[in-house]
């Protein structure tokens, strides 16, 4: 009877060992996070999944570019029935539900882009052997340093404090892990910014030479796949699209942004001179400003000067009834300008030559006075077009993010030569189809108050403006009806966030 | 000679009645007393009559004197004996006096010493019988002995004996494997015996599912229901009947879904112990079923489903598990409580088959509705003004374009003129007629077993075309060889819902009476004008049910089970089961083109006319578990039970679900026939894999029939938790004192039966989703990046996720008093579910919002009492009137709450939303919040509330909500009365409840409704009689506006209701010539009738999407 149960217990221990393995269920539609990251590809989805989560509409797919930070620099014409976030937002009723639910939305979605970065970074310190070549894992490494790095810039650049000339501290958390257990630690501006730099560091560091940009050339890199024909063969996919993804001159542009933010402006000129002056594997400069010949081929976000752009297949199933077409009634829910905007924005532009202002911004849309609405374009693109050039649909199926006109402005703001300034300035605009005569400036200061205006003229719609309005703490905004104060510049943090310091 | 007629007639009817009802008893607890034969008697210079009163009262009436006599005894008596029999007892009072005894059987005659002793009569007669078991079916191979001698015949196959007995013997009845029997020879001819089986004995030994226990030493709380109560309270699924007979289940009773056979309603027992995890979903009713009970059929899980569609024929008995001590062997499973069933098992012998069938009928019960007729509402109507202002969203050239209300009410007044009074709500109706056959054939030899039945059941409802089909069929085989027993069932079931081409009844609630479905031709009118705008259209609801659509949902399952039973020696059993479960699920929604949903479907979306909602899925389950158990009787007084389990199980499920469309008119609802996918549609699936082990122990000791202590622990390991706790102990204690064992009270004649239990213990619950505590990576579906896919982290997975844990404690009292003519019972328990998964806000910094955790308490605490007596036992009449009362109050409230959980309640109260159940620590779960309102104001006719300041205002403030009750009763009980007059037996099942509020939203949807809704709906005819209407007129209802009432307290209402639940009337015909000469062994009639009558303190409509039904049905039993 005792032997009985003896050999029971010892059989049933036997068995409850061997169940831990048996209990451990893996679900067919998901992955766990050792699985995943167990294979390569597991890294690449990853990855790719970071991509996936910015171009969600909640930030850059629309909120972050198109949408709310412009309606934040005063850019649409938005009324309170149609567009009644837009509308809170120009008048920076930062207490209302309606903005409150729109920052967290923008808050939760960066954040969750930088914990899937995170969670890649952490995971190649576990299961990073698995990646064994270095273009790969220098590819991984890089990108997921730089989105965070990337996000966390927007964070501050949004939440923060003004970079300058500003009375109002801010401490931001930066996410280093994902877990309940250990929650984002909060910094002031300057460990922030630090924590940024470090990160962009790391992110160059890793991609530096080892980018396939260093072998191959922009073209190649988007085209291996669609033209057959080219003698152009990548070993591995993942190499190529880098014009899509953060790839090494993206990271130097975005560190070109960063210094200019924070006020670092010879760091910002050196990194944006490198980048026009850099020449590629064929030789020939790296990337070049070729407005002309997008606008000309309809692709109106200037994709091939794009440093770094995202890819959004079905960008035009919703742009058009935000941007670009329908009808426009008394109350609506477009964001469009009026024409006597247009005309302001474009004020000391010789409009007839401006590509900028005959391309980018379609003239067709009335309402039922038939008043014309100028709408933005650069999100729109014909559909039901029968097409086998799979490129094209890279081109145009895209939101940028970072462009080499920004590094241009970037140069002409930062350097010290009248002389310099003027020739950027000249190639610049031959960009834009403007003739050379006439657009020289007298001085350096000269420069720098026609830099905010083309900012706005070029980057609209691209979520550029309200940061350089800040950067500059600029008292006013065109079309803004108040004057500005610091406050209006930074918008309350979400009210479930807290810092787990204090 | 009074004294002896009397406790002769106790003698006879105690044994007749135990003949008679043994069946309807044997679920009673304490009836099945056995006299103790030993007594213990101290008197002290007592008379003889006293001595004899004394013997008789403890030995249960076992002594004959003549009370005359025995009374002119002079000797006094004084006797000291302790354990001694009857005899010695007798032997000793009787010393020294004039009187002496006779043994007659198990009688004792006493009698004069001088009167010359009749020689016992010696001469033989001859006595037949049959004998049946429980369900009165013959038994054959039964030995009948005289005892004390080797004399002795066996039964036939049809059970009949006969057998030379000599006068005053005693008949032995037994046969291995079943209780012996023994009666006294009195000289009656014919003497039919029922004997039961003895392990498997009703109520005698709790099965619960796992070891099998003596109902004398368990400590747990367990109600059992037996074959016949299930037949005696029949509701309209077995989960109805389980309510009507313990109100400890609790339905919960869904005023919208009403008496849809489809529906598998929510059941709880004891209260909900687990917590939704997030308020918002709770309130919009995506209500989870995280408090069902563990279901096991002859040891396996099964679905609450499953039980619903289950042949109730094919039970034997079901027991419900309620404290820890009795669900601590099912552990992580175990906190909601366990309903074991146990099939029907075949008992061998000669060929018998049982064959019913039956029909019922469902009527809808539409009197609840008090609509306006025609001419009503459109005096209505035009009382309001809705004919004569003008639209004012209409201006300018257009408004007579749009305004055509005086000539609609022209055209309206000319139709009820023309006797156009349509009564809507008799079109979807119809009385259904069910049907059920059930068919069982069993026999073999008493190593060989078999039995297969086979049933099938239409149940169609009270709104046409509504009707759940089920059928069951079932083989049982056992083989018995030397001291193993294998057995094995298997079962096959097709179940298949319809619901009603209809649609929601509450559409025709709302239509017009003054509208015609048909024309004067008869045809079928597709839409109707709307109030008085040509252009909006009402669709004529009777259109849709006229095409061939098709919505239903039903699966096929496939189940075997085998055990092996090994006595390996005297005391140690074992028990190895294997179960396989396999089953299909389908679910078809096809909606032809012509149907009103694609009435705008035009230009490109033309062909996209008409879809088909197809869904599949597949469950696969196996499970398979060893029971080892030990049990020793040492020295008499110590009774020892081990039982060691080992079980695994291991779940499997997916399920897919796509749509296409594009039918053109007249496609058959075929799959095929569509033109495309859904656009923009894409096939969904959900997947999902879980996996159990558990070791559980159990200890019982039993010391003198008198203190027992039962100790359970449970090891369980699931796949559903976190990797740091995959493995959880649970546990239960349990004691008990059966009282009326003790020296004070064995000879007691009142007490039979008195036993105090108590149990403490830690139980789990299971009900999440499978992979709630991985952390997780989701591919992406539909999208992608450039030519990539990728993958996103789902959420911050919590490897420390714990079970839920539910400690209980529960104590109880049973007692039988006067041999079993009432018997009581009450049962007290608390109940505290702690580590309630529930989710966590977290800063979002984090890149998630939340995340799960074991946060969270809530209690039940409650009592259920039990008490049912005979109020008439009238064996020899055959007459016995048998009424039960039972009552369960339970108290449900939420002791701890996540942080998350509190602001999202905070948020949910300040939302512009009606009605709400808010989450808040120590409150019920479901109460109901609304504003406090101070009635009308009888100058204005509006409504006045409290706002959070506590000052009056006519602004309803959703942040103003106060706590205005639960929404739940508590105190529910259930009234049964079980009369039987010969052949006939009457059983009645009252239900009733109070203490629970209801939120009557049919006055806000049809009394207090707006100028609008008189404009689109029917209403209710209080709309004309008790609606403000002048100032200073007091009313309840508001004055007519076109302000939408808001929730507040004036329609919070004490919902206090009382209903006949079921009634039935049977008639059972077991012998004489008719059954004789058609072959028959037995004939049942059975009539039943449930949920007659339903009186409530709440006067609203009933049954909003589906009617309520009341049903009658009658069935007929043959037995061959």
């Amino acid at each position: 009877m005792k032997r009985i149960l003896l050999y029971t217990l010892i059989v049933t221990s036997v068995v409850f060992t061997s169940c831990n393995k048996w209990l451990d269920v893996k679900p067919a539609g998901q992955v766990t996070t050792p699985d995943l990251f167990s294979t390569y590809g597991g890294f690449c989805s990853a990855l790719n999944g970071c991509y996936f989560k910015l171009k969600a509409r909640d930030i850059y797919g629309e909120q972050l570019t198109m949408s709310y930070i412009e309606s934040l620099a005063q850019l649409w014409r938005a009324d309170s029935y149609g567009r009644p976030v837009d509308y809170e937002l120009k008048q920076f009723k930062y207490d209302s539900d309606n903005t409150r639910a729109a920052f967290k939305s923008i808050y939760a979605g960066l954040y969750n882009v930088i914990a899937q970065a995170n969670m890649i970074i952490n995971a190649l310190d576990t299961y990073g052997d698995v990646i064994k070549d270095p273009v790969s894992r220098a590819i991984i490494e890089g990108e997921a340093y730089a989105i965070r790095a990337f996000c966390h810039f927007d964070i501050l650049r949004l939440f923060g404090q003004l970079p300058q000339g500003g009375t109002i501290s801010v401490s931001l958390p930066y996410a280093e892990n994902v877990s309940h257990e250990s929650l984002p630690s909060y910094y002031s501006y300057e460990d922030y910014v630090a924590k940024i730099e470090s990160d962009l560091n790391k992110a160059e560091s890793a991609l530096k030479d080892k980018d396939p940009i260093f072998k191959y050339t922009y073209f190649y890199l988007e085209a291996f796949e669609a033209s057959a024909s080219d003698d152009i063969v990548l070993d591995d996919d993942f190499h190529g699209y880098r014009q899509h993804k953060f790839n090494y001159w993206a990271i130097r542009a975005l560190q070109a942004r960063f210094y200019l933010y924070i006020g670092k402006k010879e760091k910002a000129y050196t990194i944006a001179r490198e980048i026009i002056n850099a020449k590629g594997a064929d030789g020939n400069p790296v990337i070049s400003l070729s407005g002309v010949a997008d606008l000309n081929a309809g692709y109106i976000a200037c994709p091939t000067e794009s440093l770094m752009m995202l890819h959004v297949y079905d960008l035009v199933t919703y742009t058009p009834s935000l941007l670009a077409s329908g009808s426009i009634q008394s109350t609506s829910s477009h964001l469009v300008i009026t024409q006597a905007q247009l005309n302001q924005m474009f004020e000391t532009q010789n409009i007839a030559a401006n590509n900028r202002y005959r391309s980018v911004w379609g003239k067709t849309l009335t309402d039922p006075m038939g008043t014309i609405y100028p709408t933005l374009m650069k999100y729109y693109h014909q559909t039901g077009v029968y097409t086998t050039n799979y490129l094209d649909f890279n081109k145009k199926q895209v939101v940028p993010l970072l462009r080499l006109s920004e590094m241009y402005l970037i140069a002409i703001e930062t350097t010290n030569d009248l002389n310099e300034a003027n020739t950027l300035w000249n190639t610049y605009k031959l960009s834009h189809n403007l003739l050379l005569s006439g657009n020289t400036f007298n001085s350096l200061d000269g420069v720098r108050a026609e830099i905010v205006n083309e900012y706005r003229r070029e980057f609209f719609g691209e979520g550029q403006m309200f940061y350089t309005y800040k950067r500059l703490n600029s008292p006013a905004m065109l079309w803004g009806s108040a004057p500005i104060v610091e406050e209006n510049y930074i918008p309350a943090l979400p009210m479930t966030e807290f810092n787990p310091n204090k | 000679m009074k004294l002896f007629f009397r406790f002769k007639l106790q003698r006879s009817s105690f044994v007749i009645g135990l003949l008679m009802l043994l069946a309807f008893l044997a679920a009673i607890p304490g009836y099945s007393q056995t006299k103790q034969s030993l007594i213990s008697i101290s008197l002290k210079n007592a008379k003889l009559t006293q001595a004899l009163k004394e013997i008789n009262a403890k030995t249960g009436n076992m002594i004959l004197y003549k009370v005359e006599e025995v009374s002119k005894e002079p000797k006094l008596i004084t006797v000291n004996l302790k354990e001694v029999s009857a005899v010695q007892a007798l032997e000793s009072s009787l010393a020294g006096t004039g009187f002496t005894f006779t043994l007659r059987g198990d009688q004792i005659v006493v009698h004069s010493k001088s009167k010359a002793q009749q020689p016992p009569q010696q001469e033989t007669q001859l006595l037949r019988g049959v004998v049946t078991d429980i369900s009165g079916r013959p038994l054959e191979g039964i030995a009948i002995m005289i005892k004390g001698t080797t004399t002795g015949v066996a039964t036939d196959e049809r059970g009949y004996y006969e057998l030379k007995v000599p006068r005053s013997a005693v008949v032995l009845y037994s046969c291995l494997g079943m209780k012996s029997r023994e009666v006294t020879y009195r000289g009656q001819e014919e003497q039919n015996i029922i004997m039961e089986d003895e392990a498997a004995e009703v109520g005698e030994v709790i099965v619960t599912g796992v070891f099998n226990k003596s109902r004398e030493s368990y400590t747990g709380a367990v109600t059992t229901i037996t074959s016949k109560d299930i037949q005696a309270f029949r509701g309209q699924n077995l989960l109805q009947t389980l309510k009507n007979i313990d109100p400890a289940i609790n339905i919960t009773v869904d005023n919208n879904l009403g008496s849809n056979p489809n529906v598998i309603p929510q059941l709880t027992i004891r209260g909900n112990s687990s917590l939704p995890m997030s308020v918002e979903e709770y309130n919009t009713g995506l209500k989870t079923n995280v408090n069902t009970p563990l279901i096991i059929m002859d040891g396996f899980e099964i679905s609450l489903t499953k039980l619903m569609d289950y042949n109730d024929e094919d039970i034997e008995s079901i027991n419900i598990l309620k404290d820890a001590s009795a669900t601590a062997i099912y552990g992580s499973r175990g906190a909601n409580g366990v309903i074991v069933v146990i099939t029907k098992a075949p008992k061998g012998g000669k060929i018998m088959i049982n064959a019913q069938a039956g029909l019922s009928l469902e009527f809808p019960k539409l009197s609840s509705y008090g609509l306006l007729n025609a001419s009503e509402i459109l005096e209505l109507q035009r009382h309001v003004g809705l004919y004569t202002e003008k639209n004012p969203a209409v201006m300018g050239d257009l408004i007579d374009y749009y305004n055509e209300g005086e000539r609609a009410y022209e055209m309206r007044l000319k139709d009820i003129l023309e006797g156009v009074n349509t009564d809507w709500l008799h079109y979807p109706v119809r009385t259904g007629a069910s049907r059920r056959y059930n068919v069982r054939v069993e026999g073999g030899s008493r190593e060989f077993r078999w039995g297969t039945n086979i049933s099938v059941n239409s149940n169609a409802g009270a709104m046409k075309g509504s009707k759940r089909d089920n059928l069951n069929a079932g083989f049982n085989l056992s083989y018995t060889y030397g001291k193993v027993q294998f057995r094995n069932i298997l079962r096959v079931g097709v179940s298949q819902g319809y619901e009603s081409k209809y649609g929601s009844f509450a559409t025709y609630a709302k239509m017009m009476p003054y509208y015609r479905p048909y024309n004067k031709e008869g045809v079928l009118i597709k839409d109707f004008m709307g109030l008085m705008e040509k252009y909006v259209r009402v669709p004529n609801p009777l259109y849709n049910a006229t095409l061939d659509s098709r919505n239903e949902s039903g699966y096929n399952d496939l189940s075997n089970n085998l055990s092996i039973e090994w006595d390996i020696f005297q005391d140690l059993k074992m028990r190895a089961q294997l179960g396989i479960n396999k089953k299909i699920n389908e679910s078809d929604n096809f909606l032809p083109a012509e149907h009103s949903n694609f009435t705008y479907y035009s230009g490109d979306n033309f062909f996209r006319k008409g879809s088909y909602s197809y869904g599949i899925g597949n469950d696969l389950s196996y499970e398979a578990d060893v029971v080892l158990s030990y049990s020793k009787r040492i020295k008499e007084k110590h009774q020892l039970y081990t039982g060691l389990n080992y079980s695994i199980q291991n779940t499997n499920s997916y399920l897919y679900n796509f749509i296409v469309e594009g039918f053109t008119k007249g496609t058959k609802p075929f799959l095929g026939n569509a033109m495309q996918y859904q656009q923009n549609g894409m096939p969904r699936g959900t997947e999902s894999t879980t996996r159990r082990v558990g070791v559980t122990g159990n200890i019982n000791y039993t010391y003198d029939n008198r203190y027992y202590g039962d100790l359970s622990i449970r090891i369980d390991g699931s796949s559903q938790f976190g990797s740091k706790s995959k493995y959880a102990p649970f546990w239960s204690f349990g004691m008990g004192w059966n009282i009326h064992r003790e020296e004070f009270l064995k000879n007691s004649n009142v007490i039979d039966n008195l036993r105090l239990r108590a149990s403490i213990g830690q139980t789990g619950s299971q009900q999440f989703s499978a992979y709630q505590a991985l952390q997780m990576y989701q591919m992406y579906i539909g999208d992608r990046y450039l030519n990539y896919n990728g993958s996103y982290l789902m959420a911050l997975g919590n490897e420390n996720l714990k079970w839920q844990i539910t400690d209980q404690i529960n104590t109880g009292l049973e007692i039988g008093l006067f041999g079993g003519r009432v018997n009581g019972s009450v049962d007290y328990y608390l109940k505290r579910t702690s580590d309630l998964l529930s989710s966590r806000e977290l800063p979002l910094s984090t890149g998630y919002t939340s995340y799960i955790e074991n946060i969270g308490e809530v209690k039940n605490y409650g009592f259920e009492t039990a008490l049912n007596g005979y109020i008439v036992r009238n064996t020899e009449a055959g007459f016995i009137w048998m009424v039960g009362v039972k009552l369960a109050y339970t108290k449900n409230l939420i002791s701890k709450l996540s942080e998350d959980i509190k602001k999202q309640t905070e948020i949910y109260r300040e939302q512009n939303v009606d009605i709400s159940t808010l989450f808040y620590e120590g409150y019920a779960q479901n109460s109901i919040w609304a504003v406090k309102s101070l009635g009308i104001d009888p100058s204005t006719g509006v409504e006045l509330f409290l706002d959070r300041e506590g000052n009056i205002t006519t602004v309803w403030d959703p942040a103003a909500k106060i706590y205005c009750g639960v929404g739940e009763p508590t105190y529910r009980g259930n009234i049964n009365s079980m009369l039987r007059y010969r052949n006939f037996t009457l059983n009645m099942s009252f239900g009733y409840y109070w203490g629970g509020q209801v939120y009557n939203q049919t006055l806000v949807d049809k009394v207090e409704v707006t100028i609008d809704e008189i404009g689109r709906n029917n209403v209710d005819r209080r709309v004309y009689s008790e609606r403000w209407m002048n100032p200073g007129d007091v009313k309840f209802y508001k004055g007519f506006s076109r302000n939408a009432t808001r929730a507040s307290t004036r329609f919070v209402m004490n919902d206090n209701v009382f209903e006949l639940q079921s009634a039935s009337l049977q008639y059972r015909l077991d012998k004489g010539e008719f059954l004789r000469r058609a072959k028959l062994r037995a004939l049942t009639f059975e009539a039943n009738t449930s949920d007659i009558f339903y009186i409530s303190s709440v006067k609203r409509e009933r049954g909003i999407n589906y009617p309520f039904a009341a049903r009658a049905g009658f069935s007929i039993t043959l037995t061959f």
